[in-house]
């Protein structure tokens, strides 16, 4: 398992340094990944959209595990304002989606409410809450990754990790130093028809999403700027702005700096201790001023 | 004698405290609020409207680095109409060490077992049987003391195994006689009861459990073994007019439970086997071994009402003692009812159910809503309802009902 996951380590380091290159032997695990999609990403631009989104993909591997504080401010369609924050842990398993611990810091009466999840692109995902209240850890259902998560405005969906399988991918335009591509949902509870997604050609990262609803109605633009990068390599926006066009309500997440190849302990990320996870220190998950 | 565990891990936690400059204490969590239960139906002539308390928690923490630290949850509530309610407990007050896969835990602890909804709303709980309850804070059991335990814990890669050590058994709370939603009408006082054990040891014969938990992807699984006294005491005329005795006694507990999802659908069980140690012709009424259960099934609506969640869930409630079950009219019910969540700002939860006997006619309704209120607040409300034919073990609470208002502001 462990000379599986250093050779998914290397498998991604070269990916990495070969990036943009055209021809370069990609390793098994890659090929027995990609293979599926490929085969049903058809057209030149459905190939050149995937293309895209799978080089983005690649050069995420290899971050072991990572915190980071999230500061939400929700912000009503009359401008009233009312805040979360949320430290989130996340684990990369080899070849498999990511395992995520969200810790609920504000509002003061959610605090220390834990919640686990393992990631599934096509199925529901697996998820558990503790409640700290009744120190109950209960297995939730997870089928809807559409609703609000907090009642922000952005979904379980929105935030969760962007598994390459969970979409099919068409490229559409260029536009100046953007690819504009859209990627239809496969989960058939998505709350979406599709997305339109700018990546910037420079970095493989998409800046901007528009969300369009299950009836083709354009329903939520996010933004994400203020982008800094961790060991060299893996890119992160620190500030996330998602605008609700129906409700005319807002979103805005500051995140702290992201602690990567954090060393945390994998067997917390588990059903089994959610209760013994203690709370963050009041200075864990406080973002710091942007910087450009 | 109350307190000699909690002194222990108090004791020790400050004695940490001192002997190392590095220590960190941190307030994580806190409440203060205001509660009441309120009968707008007349009861027995001794009996009251209701009641109106202030209630308070703290939790503090304390970390001395290398894996040692120490929890210190103590509540309050005061009650300006009923005094019986009025209680200080360690809900939680213990130190623990871990190690790697190790964990060992020292003094006051609040833990929970259940998994299913119907004991959420009566006192009907199955395999949650490490915690007192306290009837006097809520009739319907969700108020719990802390219990004094030593703990050991190993965490393998898909399981977790727990041995506990219960010095100290706590005798439940009961309600006075003037309380409501209290079975005896106001005839019986059990706030100053006699209390027997079976066991010459006392309170202070020596429990065990061990409960091993399993995480599969789709389903958590648990199978539970107690050995101590239980819970609920059987309840046993006293030579004083009016009065009762309490008679706790021993018990072997097996038992399980499961939730595990299937797509949009959730399963639930809670089931265990409780097996006597008495002799019947020493403790007459001590029920002889049986069964009890909750199982059931919740099934998700997805994007019902835009974006929100309702859940549709149907409980069965079972106890081999039938009609003769030791005062829980839960032997044969089923309990159903809705979830809604939607998933807004406020963290708004419903929760409405219905309670019906399959056997005799026994309804019990309950609705329950929780909101944030700004920032800071919180507030509960629970309206519940009876409904019972005269040989039902409920008839007693006939058509009385129950307004339950909770308000805390959190800092």
């Amino acid at each position: 398992m462990k000379g599986k996951f250093f050779s998914v380590c290397l498998a991604v380091s070269l990916m990495g340094t070969a990036l943009g290159a055209t021809g370069t032997e990609e390793p098994e695990w890659v090929k027995a990944y990609v293979a599926p999609l490929e085969a049903a990403h058809g057209s030149p631009e459905e190939k050149q959209g995937l293309k895209i989104y799978e080089t983005q993909y690649l050069m995420d591997k290899g971050w072991g595990s990572l915190e980071v504080g999230l500061e939400m401010r929700l912000i009503d369609a009359a401008g009233r304002e009312s805040q979360r924050r949320v430290v989130e842990r996340k684990t990369e398993e080899p070849e498999q989606p990511n395992k995520t611990l969200g810790i609920f810091l504000e509002p003061a009466d959610v605090r220390g409410t834990v919640m686990l999840t393992f990631e599934k692109s096509t199925e529901s995902d697996d998820q558990w809450l503790f409640l700290p209240a009744f120190k109950r850890t209960k297995k939730i259902n997870a089928v809807n990754k559409s609703g609000s998560f907090l009642g922000t405005e952005f979904s379980w969906e929105d935030i969760s990790t962007s598994e390459l399988t969970k979409y099919h991918y068409r490229f559409l335009r260029e536009e100046g130093t953007t690819w504009v591509v859209e990627r239809v949902p496969v989960y058939q509870f998505s709350g979406y028809s599709r997305e339109v997604t700018w990546v910037n050609k420079s970095n493989y990262q998409t800046v901007k999403i528009e969300y369009y609803d299950r009836k083709g109605d354009l329903l939520k633009t996010l933004n994400l700027d203020d982008w800094a990068q961790y060991l060299g390599r893996y890119w992160r926006p620190l500030r996330m702005e998602m605008s609700n066009h129906v409700n005319g309500k807002k979103t805005i997440i500051q995140l702290s700096p992201y602690r990567m190849n954090a060393g945390l302990d994998k067997k917390m990320f588990s059903s089994l201790v959610l209760e013994d996870i203690p709370l963050p220190n009041a200075t864990e998950g406080t973002p710091v001023a942007a910087t450009k | 004698m109350k307190w000699p565990a909690t002194c222990v891990a108090v004791g020790l936690a400050t004695g940490y405290a001192g002997s190392d400059a590095h220590a960190q204490v941190t307030l994580d969590k806190g409440y203060l609020g205001l509660e009441t239960y309120y009968y707008p139906q007349d009861g027995s002539p001794v009996q009251k409207h209701g009641n109106a308390a202030a209630i308070g928690q703290l939790e503090l923490r304390g970390r001395w680095g290398a894996g040692l630290s120490a929890k210190l949850t103590p509540f309050a509530r005061v009650d300006a109409i009923d005094s019986h309610r009025s209680l200080f407990d360690a809900h939680e007050a213990e130190v623990e060490y871990s190690a790697g896969r190790w964990r060992a835990q020292l003094g006051m602890r609040m833990l929970s077992w259940s998994v299913t909804e119907a004991v959420g709303v009566l006192p009907a709980q199955v395999v949650d049987i490490i915690n007192q309850r306290d009837l006097a804070g809520d009739p319907a059991g969700q108020e719990k003391l802390g219990t004094a335990m030593a703990a050991l814990s190993y965490q393998g890669d898909n399981f977790r195994l727990e041995g506990f050590a219960l010095p100290w058994f706590r005798k439940r709370k009961f309600p006075d006689e003037t309380a409501r939603e209290n079975p005896f009408q106001g005839l019986v006082n059990l706030t100053d009861a006699t209390v027997q054990y079976t066991s010459e040891s006392g309170a202070h014969r020596l429990g065990a459990a061990v409960r091993a938990e399993y995480s599969f992807d789709n389903a958590n699984v648990a199978l539970i073994q107690y050995q101590g006294y239980a819970p609920q005491p059987l309840l046993i005329p006293d030579f004083r007019l009016g009065k009762a005795a309490e008679l706790y006694y021993l018990i072997d507990m097996t038992g399980v439970t499961v939730q595990a999802t299937l797509g949009q659908w959730l399963l639930k069980t809670e089931t265990a086997y409780f097996g006597t140690r008495e002799n019947a012709s020493r403790f007459a009424g001590v029920p002889a071994s049986y069964w009890s259960s909750v199982s059931g099934v919740e099934y998700t609506f997805v994007n019902a009402f835009g974006g929100s969640d309702l859940g549709v869930f149907a409980e069965g409630l079972f106890d081999s003692r039938g009609r003769a079950a030791n005062g829980t009219p839960f032997h044969e019910d089923v309990f159903a009812g809705i979830r809604w969540v939607p998933n807004d700002q406020s963290d708004t939860q419903i929760l409405a159910g219905v309670m019906s006997g399959l056997d005799q006619h026994a309804l019990v309704a309950q609705f329950q809503f929780q909101r944030r209120i700004g920032t800071h607040y919180q507030v509960d409300l629970r309206l519940r309802t009876y409904n019972a034919a005269k040989d039902s073990p409920l008839s007693a609470f006939n058509e009385d009902s129950v307004m339950f208002l909770k308000l805390r502001r959190f800092f």
